[in-house]
């Protein structure tokens, strides 16, 4: 009797530990974009899921960028993180501060899989911050410039050669309000302020100190180049928000926004949509945004483990060339880059613009300032006082300046 | 024990045991959250760290930073027009309502439909009728020659206004949804008017206008009242029509309590400071709520 239950008991235990042996590892995955982009992200993880059978990734859309900061910040409070979220980069300071993340050089000088020299060196840089990286590029794009071909041809400038200086892009909105009472070159829409940024730079100015102590808002050269924006606004030249409809109604001509926005104004513009890297006034710059994959740092080894293989999945050269075609976002890879100019890049060239301009790309929040959204805040309302309520541009800047340093003196 | 305790006790443990669950809720959701915000606001709290204690700095910090004076002018100007526009034009449509000869229902409906749609629908709904270049209202505007498209008065940029055109904006959709409400409230009280009063002031000669003046309106003073103090604090906690429509802005003229509060504590992660505004707020409504009850005792009649 007594051997009956001991096979009994060994029988159960067998079992029960293939059985364990056998469960896949489950890895929540936050990820913050939607609409289609969110539709290839699934199709990705239905993919992996069942590529294999150690690990299983569960896609949770939480929401905008704003929306699943706040839902993981919560979860990180209440000790229930998930182990692998997407998110954007100006956000990840505030979490990498926190010793929330898991630094990930570990994993790649051990996995030698992972082909790290075939990531576009710039695109991986905006990930390191104090020597280690603690993401890996996934949805990275800049803003580019949208322009109406044939407005351009209307106005007797040449639609396939956008100017490459600010001061052309204003002699060609001169030339282009003229067609009408209510026809505008540009227009200024400045997103999250992201453009505000690429804006600036492209005048040799600053906008924080690299060491976060004060903002650079009333540098001369960053006083001027928000008069120059003023200026053609004033002139009615330039129309200050509301590009979108302005554009795809075609009362103005000239639009910036993120290349991604390529997907959606190509559909919906009765027009031909042209597209172009940014001018410059003293210098080629722009801000790279986007978000990244970033690991949990409070999880089992082997859980972490299975988040590392996903996200060597997600960046393999195959599925990356799928991902960019699929969304427009960019390629964080060379080879998958090379796939793509024989691919999408040849089909339809605009596709092309955004890679033209890695050679200056800047993070947004390169300091990896956890205060930069805040600050970017005041920043962006000084503008919306200058456009709007005609204000004095240095005396606003100056008020701003003063807002954002008692923001840093309180962080400090 | 005698028989009658015995009841008294076994009637105050059912109703002990039925207000039981919505008590609960009630203390752990409001008043666990109300003395829990209190505690925050004395701290220093970004979420992620530990909470720092600072005494009563976030206080002077809100009172010495113009962002907050701003939030107070701003929902005090939202309120300023929001409820006379609520009660009188909610007042005009109960006595609609009350005196219609036709078409009773078919008012009752167009009255009530904004009330119980969404606040979140209803903001996006007028944010396009009211967007500069596309929407249906600036469309008609332009087309019979008010403006132009590029030489349009200021407040026709509605949302993108910070001259009063985004405040127009918030205002027209938090008292087009309002109105129905009122006027519902007000057809209660206006149907409790015996006829009798309305009948003897007709045999004394009085014209439509006395009547109101002298029947009508210090008859609805409770209701008149009620409706007032109501209609005060949902103002003042204005919320979902700025957040759709203005996010605060353009240059925080919109940016109301509920919003300010929301976007230091959830954008800025300031959560002591957001929970210091908070507070302040709460105390500022207590203390209006409190004079109005003051001024309303001696002013209202009651029968």
């Amino acid at each position: 009797m007594r051997k009956f239950f001991v096979a009994c008991a060994f029988a159960t235990l067998a079992s029960v530990s293939t059985l364990l042996a056998q469960t896949p590892i489950k890895i929540p995955f936050w990820y913050s974009v939607g609409g289609a982009v969110k539709q290839t992200i699934e199709t990705r993880i239905k993919e992996y899921n069942s590529s294999q059978s150690k690990y299983q990734i569960e896609g949770v859309f939480a929401g905008s960028y704003e929306e699943s900061v706040q839902k993981v910040i919560a979860a990180v409070v209440a000790g229930d993180a998930p182990v692998l979220i997407h998110q954007a980069h100006v956000y990840a300071p505030q979490l990498v501060d926190a010793g929330a993340f898991e630094a990930l050089d570990a994993y790649i000088a051990k996995d030698k899989t992972f082909q790290r020299d075939q990531f576009i060196e710039s695109l991986f840089q905006a990930n390191v911050y104090k020597g280690k990286t603690w993401g890996i590029a996934f949805n990275c794009s800049t803003p580019i410039m949208f322009y109406n071909k044939d407005m351009f041809r209307k106005a007797g400038l040449d639609p396939e050669k956008f100017p490459d200086t600010w001061q052309g892009v204003y002699e060609a909105s001169k030339k282009i309000a003229k067609l009408g009472p209510d026809t505008y070159g540009l227009t200024l829409d400045y997103g999250s302020g992201w453009i505000l940024e690429a804006l600036v730079w492209q005048f040799g100015a600053e906008w924080l100190a690299k060491d976060n102590s004060k903002v650079l808002w009333t540098e001369p050269a960053h006083i001027e180049a928000v008069k120059f924006f003023k200026r053609m606004i004033d002139e009615k030249v330039a129309v200050y928000k509301g590009a979108d409809a302005a554009l795809l109604s075609q009362k103005a001509a000239i639009a910036m926004n993120s290349t991604v926005n390529l997907s959606k104004w190509g559909k919906s513009a009765t027009f031909n949509l042209g597209t172009a890297p940014f001018p410059s006034a003293t210098k080629k710059s722009v801000p790279v945004g986007g978000g990244s994959l970033y690991m949990f740092k409070r999880n089992p080894q082997k859980v972490k483990d299975g988040a590392w293989d996903f996200i060597k999945f997600m960046t393999t050269k195959e599925n990356q060339s799928k991902w960019a075609e699929a969304t427009g976002y960019f390629t964080a890879r060379k080879d998958s880059k090379l796939d793509l100019d024989k691919g999408l890049l040849l089909k339809d060239k605009r596709y092309n613009t955004t890679y033209l301009q890695l050679g200056y790309i800047r993070p947004e929040n390169e300091t990896w300032y956890p205060q930069f959204l805040n600050i970017r805040t005041i920043y962006n309302e000084a503008w919306d006082k200058i456009m709007l309520q005609n204000s004095d541009v240095k005396a606003t800047l100056e008020e701003a300046s003063a807002k954002a340093s008692a923001v840093i003196k309180e962080n400090s | 024990m005698s028989p009658l305790s015995k009841k008294r006790l076994k009637r105050g443990a059912f109703i002990g045991l039925s207000l039981a669950p919505s008590l609960v809720i009630i203390l752990a959701f409001y008043y666990f959250s109300i003395f829990y915000c209190f505690g925050v606001s004395f701290f220093k709290w970004n979420m992620l760290g530990a909470p720092k204690f600072i005494g009563l700095n976030n206080y002077v910090l809100m009172f010495t930073n113009p962002d907050f004076w701003n939030s107070v002018k701003v929902s005090f100007v939202y309120a300023f027009w929001a409820v006379p526009f609520c009660i009188v034009l909610g007042l005009l449509a109960g006595l609609l309502l009350k005196n219609a000869t036709f078409g009773k229902s078919f008012f009752r409906v167009m009255l009530f439909l904004p009330v119980v749609i969404s606040m979140v629908v209803a903001a996006l709904i007028w944010k396009w009728i009211l967007n500069a270049q596309a929407g249906i209202l600036n469309y008609i505007l332009i087309s019979v020659s008010f403006a132009k498209l590029g030489d349009m008065p200021h407040w026709m940029r509605w949302v993108n206004d910070p001259l009063g055109g985004s405040m127009a904006a918030i205002l027209f959709v938090g008292i087009w949804k309002r109105v129905g409400y009122n006027a519902v409230i007000f057809l209660a009280g206006l149907e409790n008017i015996p006829l009798e009063y309305y009948e003897a002031a007709t045999l004394d000669g009085a014209n439509p206008w006395q009547k109101f003046w002298g029947i009508t309106l210090p008859l609805l003073a409770p209701v008149l009242f009620f409706v007032t103090v109501i209609q005060i604090i949902a103002a003042l906690k204005v919320s979902i029509s700025p957040l759709v429509m203005t996010q605060g802005g353009p240059a925080r003229s919109t940016d109301v309590f509920v919003l300010h509060i929301y976007k230091e504590a959830f954008q800025n992660f300031r959560m002591g400071y957001a929970s210091a505004i908070a507070v302040a707020v709460f105390l500022l409504i207590l203390v209006f709520t409190v004079l109005q009850f003051r001024v309303g005792e001696k002013k209202v009649h009651y029968q």
